[in-house]
């Protein structure tokens, strides 16, 4: 488990904070997405996690030790417990890919058969058993993430902290890391902390999320209870087919079903019972979160009369539908 | 005043000559990289903001390191006459002149390798901290290993200015083909032992640059 208690940074005295007072506590085997633009402040707390940047105020807490009040050498111990992904791979281009899995393990004093072992074990994990004798230069992309990862988990490390590690990548390769990340979260039971300014990579992989802005943490939580909560902004931005409101319509509502009211006839029985016509405008189903999402953008008419919009918000909510008004 | 001796007689002086320059260039070129690249590897790391800061020392060292190479290397040939005699007991003959062309190529390597360090991407070091890495663990793991084409490139250049260097010990009596220039090239005016000279040098210098570029390139290759 990491706390993160008022965590502040200032690079500059005079200037404003990368950091400003953040709190958050990450629980054992999740998943957890961290949001912002760039500048936003992302980078420098997931850096601050490992201390790779001194925070200037605040504690970070490994399973109850703070990480800031430990020396150097208790330091790079507990280092060894937190295995890092980087959007620029970081490989050692003097080494091939067996070696460069390697290097923790020879940090860590792993005498050489047992070494060999885990970093065949660990190449047969990310599939790239072939490759082993392959310098990075002559590895994709894709393929360098893999061994960054293979390298990561080399000292079997109970946290894994990603520094956009999709970023540099296409949207496929995208797509098999990400795979590869809940698999070995699901697999090992690591514990994955992850900054990105993707979206999609939050809406695939992660249980838990929290947005930043100019330092400051915004909002934070279970996906599950952000896509129920109706005022959560950042719950709003991962729902399928998000775009900003085309202005005021006093007839249109964005309706967002989960699981199993996707199957539910819902809309049938609201044209019964209500009287209302409806038009669909836009929809998506997508998965976020391992959850099966459907999103309507619905606009309502009352042949022959006024439309009573609260009534058809009530009913709605009744039944379970998450609604927001245009 | 221009006596004309034989060929085999040139080829005899030459010879030893290029002996005598093979061995101080050798012997400085050793000191050089023994003393060079530890300084260079702690200019490096001792930066403002570096791996481990100690400004003060840096600015010292770095002050040390532009006074040794401000100095043209006559004058420092001249001026270290006293320490050279200080340390191998004698300031005449090719051991004697290993003292200022060490000192006078060091401080020029050392700021070599602090470059080519500075090349390495920071990333990489920071992927060895993060995984529970010392200082000593960056240096031998990332820096050197990733820095060894540009250093090696620099050895080569090094040596191609310790052969320079060791021509010009030859002002002092120092031996080598500096030496056999101005004794016989400049003093008697035989001009077959300066073209032999001049040849040899351009030799030596060619291989010890073409060698250097090879090693480069077989590394580079399969980076």
């Amino acid at each position: 488990m990491i706390v993160v208690e008022q965590l502040s940074k200032t690079y500059w005295p005079g200037q404003a904070p990368a950091l400003d007072n953040v709190s958050l506590s990450i629980s054992d085997g999740a998943i957890y997405g961290i949001l912002g633009r760039s500048g936003a402040g992302k980078s420098t707390l997931l850096r601050c996690l490992n201390l790779l940047e001194r925070p200037s105020s605040g504690r970070i807490l490994l399973d109850g030790e703070d990480l800031t009040a430990l020396s150097d050498l208790e330091l790079r111990r507990q280092r060894q417990r937190i295995g890092m992904i980087f959007q620029g791979f970081n490989l050692l281009h003097s080494r091939n890919v067996f070696d460069n899995i390697a290097v923790p393990l020879e940090i860590a004093r792993v005498d050489k058969s047992r070494r060999h072992a885990r970093v065949r074990e660990l190449l047969e994990l990310v599939g790239l058993s072939d490759k082993a004798r392959a310098f990075p230069s002559q590895l994709s992309g894709g393929q360098k993430q893999r061994v960054g990862i293979a390298r990561a988990l080399a000292a079997r490390p109970d946290y894994l902290l990603s520094d956009e590690a999709t970023s540099a990548l296409d949207p496929e390769t995208t797509a098999s890391i990400l795979e590869l990340l809940r698999d070995i979260n699901r697999q090992l039971g690591l514990t994955i902390v992850l900054i990105t300014h993707e979206l999609d990579v939050v809406k695939s992989i992660c249980d838990h999320a929290a947005s930043l802005a100019h330092g400051r943490l915004v909002e934070a939580g279970p996906i599950a209870q952000l896509l129920n909560n109706p005022d959560s902004s950042l719950g709003r931005s991962l729902l399928p087919g998000y775009c900003a409101p085309l202005g005021k319509d006093a007839q249109t509502l964005e309706l967002s079903f989960f699981d199993n009211l996707l199957a539910t006839p819902v809309l049938k029985e609201l044209v019964q019972q209500q009287g209302v016509e409806l038009n669909l405008l836009a929809s998506g189903v997508e998965s976020v979160g391992g959850r099966r999402v459907g999103r309507l953008r619905v606009a309502f008419r009352q042949p022959g009369e006024e439309l009573n919009l609260t009534r058809v918000v009530d009913f709605l909510k009744r039944r379970g539908v998450r609604v927001e008004r245009s | 005043m221009n006596r004309n001796i034989d060929w085999s007689e040139i080829v005899q002086l030459v010879l030893s000559a290029t002996g005598e320059t093979l061995y101080m260039v050798l012997l400085a070129g050793i000191f050089t990289l023994l003393i060079g690249l530890p300084l260079g590897v702690l200019l490096f790391i001792s930066r403002r903001g570096g791996l481990y800061p100690m400004p003060r020392l840096n600015k010292g060292l770095g002050g040390l390191v532009n006074l040794g190479r401000s100095l043209p290397f006559v004058v420092m040939l001249i001026a270290l006459i006293p320490l050279t005699r200080l340390i191998v007991g004698t300031t005449l003959g090719s051991t004697a002149a290993v003292v200022p062309i060490t000192i006078g190529a060091f401080p020029f390597f050392a700021r070599i390798v602090e470059n080519a360090l500075d090349e390495v991407d920071k990333g990489r070091i920071e992927a060895i901290l993060a995984m529970g890495g010392d200082i000593r663990h960056v240096i031998l793991k990332v820096l050197l290993p990733e820095a060894l084409p540009a250093l090696l490139a620099g050895i080569t250049l090094t040596l191609v200015m310790l052969i320079g260097f060791s021509s010009m010990a030859g002002v002092i009596g120092g031996g080598g083909l500096g030496d056999l220039a101005i004794r016989y090239g400049y003093q008697r005016f035989n001009n077959q032992v300066m073209v032999a000279t001049v040849v040899v040098l351009v030799i030596l210098v060619q291989s010890v640059q073409s060698l250097g570029d090879r090693l480069v390139s077989s590394l580079a290759h399969r980076r």
